[in-house]
């Protein structure tokens, strides 16, 4: 009997500290945010001393040091708001890390974005349009999610492909401005035997994007062609900009021009055999500079060219440009006045312009350019037409997500010998289930 | 305050905060699990909508859920082809040898270090440039077996499947030497003077006394066969494509690349279901032989 009350007294207990916490995890509980915007006021006095919470991700050690160093002279600005930078060293483990922070309501004030993940945080991010900081960004416009600016991108760039001049020079070749110049350089490379013709680090997938996320994107001549896709019943089949890119591309994976083992190493070692001059040309964002300038101390062998996607020389030679480390304000921030704020400080000329020219970048921003002596070069070495990444809609993303596409990952799998026709059937068949089945 | 009820307040209260911590972070997050399992949830949004059995229909009708499953069952059938000779190193080691301590010591070693370091460990010894493996195997003369140990689809599961191999027969090897070391030896004793020979003793006193042993290693075989996860995930991200993704490289991946975590919680509750059914298996088996 005593037994049988004992079990009833824990029973009780159990289901009351369950309902308890039950109701403290309901996602949709927006009243409870004194903890859960991951702000805190120092004190409770009319004082209104704010602490914001701003998190970002970059590789660069020495510029998440200058950001830190930055944010905080914002004291001086306003002496109640201590801003709080939390970094993160790469992309991937940031992107984790927020999305695990807004399943539980607990976003920080201000977040980091990349233009591909807008979408999917539409709900956490707080409309900008209006706002002073907004309007002189040359592509906010741009990114607008459902009408509303939901973030700003603080940096653009253009998506290069990196050379040794003097291996250039030793071997007699020209810069390439067509597609099947390019395979043929590679080629000369390879057949001469001294360097590896293309570093391409595909152990981890993602040094693929030039080629098979961007490859498709241009040649479809549209900047929104993601989002078009969204509408087709087979964006992979014969004759898509996805099919016929897909195909160009297998011809630089068939010509064998990256080395005995492209897929075994990865994006670092394969930096390294670029940078140590083992191989000869490489491709991405105009990020890479301020990493080889570190590692061998200066540009002076190092020059770049637009990946020339192009046939042949009747049409234009675009050039990818991609915007990046957009930030936007959670909507669940208690502190949204303090946050728009600290934002227009941070836009400011003063403080843009020492952010830009620290994260060696092109800017976002109309009358304010970046100090980078290596992108004036570039641009006034290399006639090309800008071609601006513009990630697909939520109803692109919601089918991408659906039938797992990852076009990096199919760049791996055309390296290991995957045809075209296989992997352009089998997302054919997924997305038109997934299509139906909306 | 009687007696009685005094002590009832202090069972309760000594019970409260381990059952409490149990509700809040095992019993919860289960019924959370089962929840999610039967929703579209994209994990960042603030609301979702119920989609009955839909998850676990995809689940099962999506062929890389399978190819993953069979990339786990690799890890499970080869772990179970090694465990005859755990068991052979486990009996030699239990033998009165010089140095048994330090050899101990060394097949122990691999376990306690930490995953991300032998899996930073490994890369470099596959690395198809400078690579040590590849370079012992060309000083050898044996050239025809050089490989693309970690792109080459065909041969990249074996490659992992070895590494998680060296890592765990070492924990298997002792967790036989402590299961051998409790057979006593006055029976060992009295078979020798009965004139049974060495197979024999192994069969009828050491088979049966570690029998206990190799169903926790079973157990450990199958959870760990079918967790298996930072391997794959640090040395290949599951690729070359998804030749190497497991199960749980793939439940993580549904979750958080793909954004489904409706999907990725389906694909959690499978995943224990199928711990559970193959567990009480192997237990009814044991049980059998045991009567």
């Amino acid at each position: 009997m005593r037994k049988g009350k004992l079990g009833i007294w824990i029973a009780v207990t159990a289901l009351l500290l369950s309902v308890l916490s039950g109701c403290s995890g309901g996602g949709s509980n927006k009243g409870d945010n004194a903890q859960g915007s991951g702000s805190e006021s120092k004190t409770d006095s009319s004082a209104k001393a704010v602490t914001l919470k701003m998190v970002m991700w970059d590789s660069n050690n020495d510029f998440i040091t200058f950001l830190n160093d930055k944010v905080k002279e914002y004291t001086q600005v306003k002496p109640n708001v201590t801003i709080e930078l939390e970094s993160f060293k790469s992309d991937s483990d940031y992107l984790q890390a927020v999305k695990v922070r807004a399943g539980g309501n607990a976003l920080p004030d201000i977040i980091e974005l990349k233009p591909n993940w807008l979408s999917d945080f539409k709900e956490q991010l707080m409309p900008l349009d209006g706002l002073g900081f907004v309007s002189g960004n040359k592509y906010a416009d741009k990114y607008k999610v459902d009408g509303k600016i939901l973030a700003v991108p603080s940096v653009s760039f253009p998506e290069l492909v990196y050379y040794h001049p003097s291996v250039f020079k030793e071997l007699n070749l020209e810069v390439p401005t067509t597609w099947p110049q390019f395979i043929d350089v590679l080629n000369k490379i390879k057949d001469n035997g001294t360097y590896i013709p293309y570093a391409m680090g595909g152990k981890d997938a993602w040094p693929d994007y030039p080629f098979n996320e961007f490859l498709p994107h241009i040649l479809s001549d549209d900047e929104n062609y993601l989002s078009a896709m969204a509408e087709q019943d087979a964006p992979f089949a014969k004759g898509t900009a996805f099919y016929e890119g897909f195909s160009q591309i297998a011809q630089l994976y068939d010509a064998k021009v990256m080395g005995p083992d492209p897929l075994g190493v990865g994006w670092d070692q394969a930096t390294d055999l670029f940078v140590s001059k083992q191989a000869a040309v490489v491709a991405s964002g105009l990020w890479f500079v301020p990493t080889y300038v570190s590692k061998t101390g200066s540009s002076d062998d190092l020059a770049a060219f637009p990946m020339p996607y192009r046939q042949n020389e009747d049409t234009p030679l675009k050039l990818m440009t991609f915007t990046d480390h957009f930030y936007g304000i959670s909507s669940s921030t208690k502190y949204a006045d303090e946050a728009k704020a600290f934002m227009e400080w941070f836009y400011s000329p003063e403080v843009y312009q020492d952010y830009i020219d620290h994260a060696q970048l092109g800017s976002a921003y109309e009358g304010i350019d970046a100090n980078v002596p290596f992108l004036q070069d570039f641009y006034n070495n290399n006639k090309n037409e800008p071609f601006l990444y513009i990630p697909g809609n939520a109803a692109y993303t919601d089918l991408a997500n659906a039938i797992q596409l990852d076009v990096k990952a199919l760049g791996q799998e055309m390296m290991a010998g995957k045809t075209v026709d296989e992997i352009s059937t089998d997302l054919n068949g997924k997305w038109s289930k997934a299509k139906s089945g909306k | 305050m009687r007696y009685t009820v005094q002590k009832r307040l202090v069972i309760f209260s000594f019970l409260c905060i381990p059952v409490g911590l149990l509700v809040l972070f095992l019993l919860y997050p289960t019924v959370k699990l089962f929840q999610f399992s039967f929703t579209n949830w994209n994990g960042i949004s603030e609301s979702f909508e119920y989609t009955g059995l839909k998850n676990y229909i995809t689940a099962f009708q999506t062929p890389e859920v399978w190819t993953a499953l069979g990339n786990n069952f690799l890890y499970f059938i080869l772990h179970v082809i090694f465990i005859p000779l755990e068991v052979m190193v486990a009996v030699f080691l239990n033998n009165k040898i010089k140095g048994s301590n330090f050899f101990r010591s060394i097949v122990f070693m691999p376990y306690i270090l930490n995953g991300v370091a032998v899996a930073y460990i490994f890369s470099y010894m596959y690395n198809p440039i400078n690579g040590p493996l590849n370079a012992l195997l060309g000083d050898m003369n044996l050239e025809f077996l050089i490989r693309n140990w970690l792109s080459d689809s065909s041969v990249v599961n074996y490659s992992l499947v070895a590494v998680s191999l060296w890592r765990f027969s070492g924990f298997h090897v002792i967790l036989f030497l402590a299961g051998l070391q409790s057979v006593p030896a006055d029976l060992y004793e009295a078979a020798t003077i009965d004139g049974a020979s060495a197979f024999q003793k192994f069969r009828y006193i050491t088979a049966p006394g570690i029998s206990r042993v190799i169903e926790i290693v079973l157990f450990l075989n199958v959870r760990g066969a079918l967790q298996v996860f930072d391997i794959p995930f640090l040395m290949t991200q599951g690729g070359p494509g998804t030749a190497s993704t497991t199960f749980t490289v793939y439940t993580i991946q549904t979750a958080f690349k793909y954004n489904n975590y409706g999907l990725a919680s389906t694909l959690a509750v499978i995943l224990m279901t199928i711990i559970i059914v193959f567990s009480m298996l192997q237990s009814k088996l044991f049980k059998g032989r045991d009567e």
